[in-house]
């Protein structure tokens, strides 16, 4: 289903480990609103595209942010980044606990704002 | 070019592809963009192969491995020693 490129998509440079920097951005993966959601999303709709353009590029972006998890251990250099943040978190606060929780209702209208 | 180069080479064109690849969903009669594309793919190609050939395997997938089987080989993406330098001004 996925085939593993041996290096990075862009590259990252660290200059300062920061926490709460690192906070912020892994609880943009996970959860109702985070962007392996989106990309789940993006992945389904491809399938009632009709146009070309459509279905191409719904493949394409939900491939894009399907990618996602791949910072994640970017993020997780030992004793850089990850570290912090578990050091700084309480268990309840874990950005993983959203990872099983959905929000609203699913059939509700989409608005143009929505992923 | 020492491995640093190369990397960051194929990284650079890699970038440049999706981009094109992705214009070019929505732009498939740029006939411009899609020489660009095809010109990056062959140059990216090439890179990989020398890539590869001097410095291990870059996918898991269709690529040779020398004895011993290379793909678990260190560094991996995640470590900083894989990496290239990005220098001071380009944080």
């Amino acid at each position: 289903m996925w085939l593993y490129d041996k290096k990075l998509e862009y590259p990252v440079k660290i200059k300062n480990p920061d926490p709460r920097m690192a906070k912020l951005i892994i609880t943009q993966y996970g959860g109702p609103d985070g962007e392996l959601a989106a990309s789940l999303r993006y992945l389904s709709q491809r399938f009632s595209m009709v146009t070309p353009q459509a279905k191409g590029t719904l493949n394409d972006v939900g491939t894009e942010g399907a990618k996602w998890t791949f910072p994640l251990p970017g993020l997780s250099s030992p004793g850089r980044m990850l570290s912090p943040i578990y050091g700084l978190t309480e268990p309840g606060e874990l950005p993983w606990d959203r990872l099983l929780r959905t929000s609203g209702n699913p059939c509700r209208r989409r608005s143009p704002g929505d992923h | 070019m020492n491995r640093d180069e190369l990397l960051q080479q194929i990284t650079a064109l890699d970038f440049y592809i999706i981009d094109l690849h992705l214009y070019l969903n929505t732009h498939p009669n740029d006939g411009q963009a899609l020489e660009l594309y095809n010109a990056s793919v062959r140059k990216v190609k090439e890179l990989r192969e020398e890539y590869t050939q001097r410095f291990g395997m870059l996918l898991a997938n269709n690529t040779e491995s020398r004895q011993p089987w290379q793909w678990i080989d260190d560094p991996w993406p995640w470590q900083r020693a894989f990496n290239f330098n990005l220098g001071e001004d380009m944080g």
